[in-house]
């Protein structure tokens, strides 16, 4: 396989609770934008990004919950075969830090090591209200395998870095899952490697490999 | 007085000119301007007369002209017909009071005109020029060619009297000739209009004991039949649909065609439907619009955390006052400060005082006398906005005072290391200046406290005397005036006010926790502290309440165009009709409404309701089997894509169903 024509298809959830400001840091990161008077998710919750990463293009497919935390409908149809995850707490809110253990748990429990975690500490120009300690926090995320950030989509501080170093993590997991799998059956993985010339004649086959 | 007529002229002859290039609007505009000039010009000779009227030749001339100009007007006004875009006076987006001038203009909602469809696929029905009209032109091309032939004339010849004759002669017999095939075409036209007539009664019952709205679907149904008269493809529409009645693509095709036609009597009513649902959504969506313009990237200065700004230019302060470089300047550039901005305020009162005893003279005029809802509204939202502008004067007396004490306390302890006589005078100078604007403020807050007592007094009696949904409608423009109101000056208000209302979610929340928030801090306003819990379940009540009447407006005005539909083509009325004629109506009602309508979604966190909803009304049998053969069979790239997202968001919505209670719900039984 050519390393040139490579293409990366990833799939991000983002998970926490509500008001956390999922939206935000995502609306940030794709277009930019922030609203100080927004309330709830505003826009689309599913937005792509493409970047390219050390010569390689990423196609990033963020998956942004559409109120379902509200209704405890969060299921793992939401985020299956994803390889990046996105656990949002608010700095403010100690309870927002206890759901995001939750997801930990839940993520790793359906979805294995195989999934990149990010742990995301939103917010941080209310640094003066600091309910969750960074030590905590850092120390939590060593814990279980995650990253973790310090991010403000007010002031959009940390995006860029957060959805970055997530690339590069997946980037590197599908590498190593990828010489796993080539030997193995072309079953349904996670990631998605695409080439282009095969691209539009799979898409036209339509049918699961 | 002679070039002001050659200057007149010369505009006609454009006109005229214009006028016969069919170019309709500007001919308007210019026969309106030589009537403008023609009137000052005459104006202006009384004058130079020393006010006596004098009655020449020449102004005998100009009121001819005149008058002739105002009938080229008249026709040209029908022929640009009623209520096209572009006639209409448009408010553009420039006129909505942006959030910088909070006490100007920003007087009731501006509701701007839909945006006009896209022209290209629509068209109207070209009407035929009436004998008179034709007449007339001819005439005026008559008057240029012989005013032509006068100038290159000698004026003394004795040819140009004859010549003059033989126009008038001419002239006069266009006229007499187009007047008698007026008549014609009139007896002709009313022959057909008792044809119709008769038509239309066959359809319908006999008119006595008819309702109010057969009456008019009748009327309706009339214009239909009168219109398809000149339109030659509506009868072939007719035949074909005669003969095959039951093609789904045929029916859609022609309703298209007919919606598409912008003067057709039945997209003129659908029109009219859409535009009231229009003018009941806008109220609710015109807050969010500017909210949603104000998305913009680099964040504005005016949105940063208005503490930064304060506790920054605090510390500049006391900066300079500890290494004393200049103590008098840090003493008295606030105060100076200060003084300035209450000065600003004094005069600001003065205008919202004058705008608010309007308003409540309006107020008290409009409940007395009239019924019109969207008046009422908009004095309504009037009103509030003279208290919500009182409030928020409040937060900012409080503020000047709280920092005008904070600056001077602090001067006060600085100063009092090293006390020299100078800074001494400065002090007491100071002192005395504060106590005076002190005074000034306290005088001011009692007047405010005065005049937003009487506002919420009336207020309230004229809530009492408009319940229901005039009163929803008063409600909701309050709500929507006050977050306004408020976010537009959060950084100039009060730190902890600013800090509740970040903290909190939700706009109904924030709105009105500020709003008690401020009042705790200004005990003289007990109407406003009983009243904002109350007005918070109101208007979301309110709200409710007019959502629903929305939606329920929805259902009728469809059944009505429906019932029209069904009226005008009787092949119409089938279930498979009905279906096909539901789904083109809808997707012309709809088409410019969207935008509005999605500003009422509160985003994607209302997805998953919204789904739930559409899932459980569409009561597709085999929802669940289809959506898993989806997941199991789709392309793995699609699954991870948008369409992925949607699939996994009806899937969602299916197992929230399943897992609750809804299905029990919705049951029939």
């Amino acid at each position: 396989m050519a390393e040139a024509g490579r293409k990366y298809n990833f799939k991000i959830v983002l998970l926490g609770e509500g008001c956390v400001g999922k939206t935000s840091l995502v609306l940030r990161y794709v277009e930019n934008k922030f609203n100080d008077k927004h309330v709830t998710t505003l826009q689309a919750s599913f937005l792509n990004k493409k970047l390219n990463v050390g010569g390689k293009r990423v196609n990033l497919a963020i998956w942004d919950t559409a109120g379902q935390e509200r209704f405890h409908a969060l299921g793992p149809i939401y985020y299956r075969d994803s390889n990046g995850a996105i656990l949002v707490y608010d700095i403010t809110d100690e309870d927002s830090f206890q759901k995001v253990k939750n997801w930990v748990r839940e993520l790793r429990r359906m979805l294995g090591q195989d999934v990149c975690l990010c742990i995301v500490g939103n917010k941080t120009d209310l640094e003066k209200d600091r309910h969750v300690p960074v030590d905590e926090a850092e120390a939590y995320a060593g814990s279980v395998n995650a990253k973790h950030y310090h991010t403000s989509a007010k002031l959009n501080r940390g995006i860029e870095e957060l959805f970055l170093d997530l690339s590069k993590g997946m980037m590197e997991k599908s590498e190593s899952t990828l010489g796993r799998h080539h030997s193995g059956t072309g079953g349904r993985s996670g990631v998605v490697v695409v080439d282009d010339e095969q691209q539009s004649a799979r898409k036209s086959g339509g049918c699961c490999g | 007085m002679e070039q002001a007529l050659s200057s007149v002229m010369r505009n006609i002859v454009d006109a005229q000119r214009l006028d016969d290039e069919d170019r309709n609007k500007e001919a308007y505009l210019r026969y309106l301007e030589c009537i403008l000039g023609i009137a000052s010009n005459l104006l202006q000779s009384i004058r130079d007369a020393g006010g006596s009227v004098l009655i020449t030749k020449e102004i005998q001339k100009q009121v001819r002209l005149a008058q002739q100009c105002i009938e080229r007007v008249a026709v040209l006004m029908d022929k640009i017909g009623l209520g096209q875009p572009g006639t209409v006076m448009i408010p553009s987006e420039a006129q909505i009071p942006d959030e910088g001038t909070p006490f100007k203009s920003r007087s009731f909602i501006i509701v701007p005109p839909l945006s006009p469809e896209p022209s290209a696929n629509t068209f109207s029905r070209v009407r035929n020029r009436t004998p008179m009209e034709i007449a007339y032109q001819r005439n005026q091309q008559l008057m240029a060619a012989y005013r032509e032939r006068m100038t290159r004339m000698n004026k003394r010849d004795p040819g140009a009297a004859s010549l003059s004759l033989t126009l008038q002669r001419k002239m006069a017999e266009n006229l007499a000739i187009a007047r008698k095939q007026e008549m014609a075409l009139a007896k002709k036209m009313q022959e057909r209009q008792e044809r119709l007539e008769a038509e239309a009664a066959k359809r319908f019952t006999a008119p006595i004991g008819m309702s109010e709205e057969e009456q008019e679907q009748r009327h309706i149904y009339k214009k239909i039949l009168e219109y398809e008269q000149d339109a030659k493809w509506l009868q072939e529409w007719r035949t074909k649909l005669e003969s095959n009645s039951q093609e789904p693509e045929l029916i859609c095709r022609l309703i298209q065609d007919i919606l598409r036609c912008t003067d057709h009597p039945l997209t003129v009513m659908l029109k009219i439907y859409r535009e009231k649902i229009y003018e009941k959504l806008y109220p609710l969506v015109a807050n969010k619009k500017q909210k949603l313009s104000a998305i913009i990237v680099p964040l504005p200065e005016s949105l940063w955390p208005p503490e930064f700004c304060y506790s920054d230019n605090f510390v500049a302060q006391k900066n300079i006052a500890t290494s004393e470089i200049n103590p008098q300047f840090s003493f008295e550039t606030p105060l100076f400060d200060d003084l300035s901005m209450s000065l600003e305020n004094e005069r600001r009162d003065e205008d919202a005082d004058q705008s608010a005893s309007d308003n409540v003279t309006k107020v008290k005029d409009m409940t007395a006398a009239s019924n019109d809802s969207t008046g009422i509204e908009h004095i309504s939202s009037k009103s509030s906005l003279g208290s919500a502008a009182d409030l928020d004067r409040e937060t900012r007396t409080t503020f000047d005072k709280d920092e005008m004490k904070k600056e001077v306390d602090f001067d006060i302890s600085e100063n009092s290391q090293g006390i020299d006589g100078e800074n001494k005078k400065e002090l007491s100078d100071s002192m005395a200046q504060n106590k005076k604007l002190s005074q000034q403020l306290a005088y001011e807050q009692e007047r405010m406290a005065k005049m937003l007592h009487q506002v919420s007094q009336d207020y309230e009696k004229y809530n009492e005397e408009n319940m229901d949904d005039l009163f929803d409608d008063g409600e909701e423009n309050e709500y929507e005036d006050h977050e306004k109101q408020m976010l537009a000056h959060l950084p100039e208000s009060d730190q902890n006010t600013v800090s509740v209302s970040q903290t909190t979610i939700g706009p109904n929340s924030m709105v009105f926790r500020s709003l008690s928030g401020m009042v705790q801090e200004f005990p003289s306003l007990p109407s406003v502290v009983d009243d904002s819990s109350e007005i918070e379940t109101l208007s979301s009540q309110a709200y409710e309440r007019h959502l629903k009447n929305i939606s329920a407006d929805v259902h009728m005005y469809m059944e009505k165009m429906l019932v029209l539909f069904t009226i005008a083509y009787e092949q119409l009325d089938s279930p498979l009709g009905r279906d096909q004629c539901y789904a083109s109506l809808e997707e012309m009602f709809f088409k410019p409404l969207w935008k509005f309508l999605l500003m009422l979604f509160r985003g994607a966190d209302d997805l998953l309701p919204v789904m739930s909803y559409v899932v459980v009304k569409s009561q597709l049998p085999q929802l669940v089997s289809e959506c898993r053969a989806l997941s199991e069979f789709i392309h793995e790239g699609y699954l991870m894509g948008q369409e992925g997202y949607c699939l996994t968001t009806v899937e969602t919505a299916v197992s929230y169903i399943v897992t609750s209670d809804l299905p029990r719900l919705c049951s029939p039984n």
